[in-house]
């Protein structure tokens, strides 16, 4: 199911909305949400709900485990048990057929057999959400729950189960607790205010561009250079008002049931070297990899060429992380290396024009965008020689794209982000809130699109 | 929650407002208004209004089915030819389940259908099994497709939600200003498409650039590519239920005693070319053509592939655009479609069942 769906919209959330403020106790609500986020989920493909309840089992046990075991290494023990648990699934399902793909077109004679694997959707988020829980539960930065409902909500939490953000326990835990409590009229206006926002900027903007990119790209062979740097730029932009606009939505409707989602992206494409751009961009993503694995890893603490190599390997497992494709390996080897050379050149770009350094910076994401998007290694070769003018063709380039995307840079460069919006809370603005869904509605309806992030 | 309530209020308010303004203005005359142009045709609606004052003159007898790709072939012609009287019963963006629920929708007409030619789109089989929003909106021929099934009343009611639902949209807010504006202006606009009462159809303003010598066929057949790009894009297969259809319509027809044509709608070489090298396109026609032959052998339905224009001795010049043949091209392929012309069985009338195999490189004649 997704957000901008007449079942969801229309049936799924008037639905869950209802129950959960008619049933009062704490309980109810936990299992209320439990069960929707399960519906929500098994809308897509009933099978794989065992696997997410599976996964959660796992860890909510393991959690417990932790929290009575006396020793450390007890304690270490259990994480790394249910780590493992949660990376087998999480690599078998995304990455055997991947890993099996690669042996194959090295050697086939050791290649393991190919299998019809289903990708399930939303995995790489739940499993980012038990892993740290558990290593959380394990540093004692969080208590582990007893309450098995309580747990089951924060894992299948259906605004943010399928495509992020990557909530922690602890960030949505004093949440949880006080669920019974009755609705604030300010939380409202911000559910309502981010998930129009939200809504505007996946239905209007993402879509619309996506409309344009889409066919240039399915016709990758005819780009020209201008058409080769356009649908860069307007996969650049189409990306980000995709995800971001889902961001929004999930904090809109984490706020309408009392839930505080946190801040998943601050002005990325104002970003001031490429180390400010992965504090800015998909934060909780970069959070994550930061708290669980770089710093795992030994973060900066084991001098110069350690911190550059563990930059590298987390970008790498970042990219990786996306899609089992090699051109995520490149992609996030790219920004491994760009992250690198950032740090290296601080002294010197930091004396640069701040306007420079920005669009610098953006230039190089750009760059990468192209790997990200491409659907395989040649497309992106292709894609990146014609916009330094190898190999271009002769298609046309919509003038619509190219004022969109003209309109987008400036925006992304001058207009508040969402989460500095001060929302107005009064019922004055009630029509202004009213107009901006019913306009959002006409642009989505009848118009079939997912988010660009379910996909990893 | 009082702030939620509020804003809920405004959306029904503002719902309601903009739902009876686009209903007043009716800009594709779906709600009878009639105050204002309308700027799309519903060749469904037309076509049922158009048939009804045709059969209350004298009991039709022959149907020509399929889509915008077969509007162009003149009733008359066929009328004349085989003494049966003739409607082109051919509608915009056809599905399989069109031709059935026409066919339909005819005999329950009173019409003694004894005849029908229907021009297969390969599209028309498609496997995203979603209906075409006019026929989505059309509670008399949806009826005819779940016929015997039951749940009439839920096809009505389901077909008057999608319609009112299907209001509000961008494009639908889009076409209420256009019409507005042109009202506003006092246009006279040359209609795009005009149906005679016999269902045959006359595209005005394309007809008048032809005879002014100033139509643009390449600019034409460039600006259409794009929509079928974007059909064929997305198809994968041919659809089993959609090719349930077909086979229903062939023995019904056969059980009311009639006969059943059935040829591959023709596209222009250009957008066969586009279509080959960048969709699935050529597995789905070839894998037409193997259903048709094999429907062929089974029930004796005459089969003929006019996929291309050569086929039917046309050539890339006689066509309006991308899609859709022009007079010449529909005279040329109703003319073979007769038997008339070139025709390797020598009968001069076509065969009544499929004796080869159905194959890209088949006879001019198709067969």
């Amino acid at each position: 199911m997704v957000f901008n769906s007449d079942i969801f919209l229309f049936a799924f959330l008037p639905i869950v909305f209802a129950l959960f403020w008619l049933l009062r106790e704490k309980q109810a609500r936990y299992i209320l949400l439990t069960i929707s986020g399960y519906i929500f989920y098994g809308y897509w493909d009933w099978r794989f709900c065992f696997l997410m309840l599976f996964s959660s089992l796992v860890s909510f046990g393991s959690g417990l485990m932790i929290q009575r075991a006396q020793e450390q290494r007890t304690k270490r023990a259990w994480m790394i048990g249910t780590i493992c648990v949660d990376l087998a699934l999480l690599g078998f399902f995304k990455y055997y057929n991947f890993f099996a793909e690669s042996l194959h077109a090295v050697d086939p004679a050791i290649a393991p057999p190919l299998l019809n694997i289903i990708l399930p959707i939303g995995i790489s988020f739940y499993t980012f959400h038990t892993i740290s829980y558990v290593v959380d539960v394990a540093a004692g930065r969080v208590r582990a729950t007893g309450n098995i409902f309580e747990y089951l909500t924060y894992v299948s939490l259906f605004s943010q189960l399928v495509a992020g953000p990557i909530v922690r326990f602890r960030q949505i835990e004093a949440d949880l607790e006080r669920i019974d409590k009755p609705p604030q009229t300010d939380q409202m206006a911000l559910g309502v205010g981010f998930f129009a926002v939200g809504l505007i900027k996946k239905v209007i903007i993402a879509d619309t561009i996506a409309r344009m990119v889409d066919p240039m790209l399915a016709n990758h062979e005819n780009l020209s250079m201008l058409g080769a740097w356009m649908a860069a730029l307007g996969y650049t932009f189409q990306l980000y008002f995709d995800f971001s606009g889902y961001s929004d939505m999930a904090v809109g409707l984490g706020y309408l049931f009392g839930i505080r989602i946190p801040q998943n992206f601050n002005a990325p494409y104002r970003a001031l070297g490429i180390g400010d751009f992965w504090r800015r961009w998909h934060i909780s993503l970069s959070s994550w990899l930061r708290d669980y694995l770089y710093i795992s890893l030994g973060g900066n603490r084991k001098g110069p060429t350690r911190t550059n190599v563990n930059l590298i390997i987390v970008m790498l497992l970042g990219g990786l992380w996306h899609g089992a494709n090699w051109t995520f390996v490149i992609w996030g080897a790219y920004h491994g290396l760009l992250l690198v050379i950032d740090r290296a050149l601080q002294p010197w770009l930091t004396r640069w024009p701040p306007l420079l350094y920005r669009w610098s910076t953006f230039l190089l994401v750009i760059i990468g965008w192209v790997f990200f998007r491409a659907e395989s290694l040649p497309m992106a070769l292709d894609w990146l020689g014609k916009m330094v003018g190898i190999g271009t063709g002769n298609g046309d380039v919509p003038q619509t794209l190219m004022v969109m995307c003209v309109l987008c840079f400036v925006a992304v460069n001058t207009l508040p982000e969402t989460w500095d919006i001060r929302f107005p809370k009064t019922v004055r603005w009630a029509p202004v809130y009213a107009l901006s869904l019913l306009l959002a509605y006409l642009f989505m309806n009848g118009a079939n699109s997912t988010f660009l992030y379910y996909q990893f | 929650m009082h702030f939620l309530r509020v804003v809920l209020g405004w959306i029904l308010v503002f719902t309601l407002a903009l739902g009876a303004v686009l209903w007043y203005v009716d800009p594709r005359g779906q709600f009878g208004g009639g105050r204002f142009p309308t700027v799309t045709l519903d060749a469904r609606r037309q076509k049922m209004d158009l048939f009804r004052t045709f059969e209350a003159q004298a009991p039709v007898e022959g149907l020509i089915l399929g889509s915008s790709r077969t509007m162009k072939l003149d009733p008359a012609v066929f009328s004349e030819r085989t003494g049966l009287r003739f409607f082109n019963f051919t509608v915009d963006a056809a599905k399989a389940e069109d031709y059935l629920s026409i066919y339909r929708w005819a005999r329950a007409q009173g019409a003694p259908i004894r005849r029908v030619m229907l021009g297969l789109d390969v599209e028309a089989l498609h496997d995203d099994n979603m209906y075409f929003t006019n026929f989505r909106h059309n509670p008399e021929l949806r009826r005819m497709l779940s016929q015997g099934q039951g749940g009439a009343a839920l096809v009505g009611v389901s077909a008057s939600v999608s319609r009112f639902k299907d209001m509000f949209t961008v494009d639908y807010l889009r076409d209420t200003l256009r019409v507005v504006a042109s009202a506003a202006r006092s246009e006279e606009r040359v209609p795009f498409m005009q149906f005679t009462a016999n269902g045959y159809l006359h595209y005005p303003g394309r007809e008048q650039q032809r005879a002014a010598g100033t139509f643009d066929l390449t600019r034409e057949v460039s600006a259409c590519l794009p929509g079928y790009l974007s059909i064929y894009g997305g198809m994968r297969s041919l659809s089993p239920q959609r090719w349930g259809y077909i086979e229903t319509l062939v023995r019904e027809v056969q059980q009311g005693g009639g006969e059943v044509e059935i040829w591959i709608s023709p596209l222009h070489p250009a957008t066969t070319e586009l279509l080959a090298s960048q969709t699935r396109y050529t597995a789905l026609l070839a894998e037409t053509r193997a259903a048709l032959e094999g429907l062929s052998r089974r029930t004796g339905v005459t089969v003929r592939d006019y996929a291309s224009p050569e086929r039917f001795g046309s050539n890339a010049q006689d066509w309006y655009d991308c899609a859709h043949i022009d007079n010449r091209g529909a005279e040329l392929l109703s003319s073979r479609l007769l038997g008339e012309g070139e025709d390797t069985s020598g009968t001069g009338r076509p065969t009544s069942s499929l004796k080869t195999p159905l194959t890209a490189e088949g006879s001019p004649n198709g067969l």
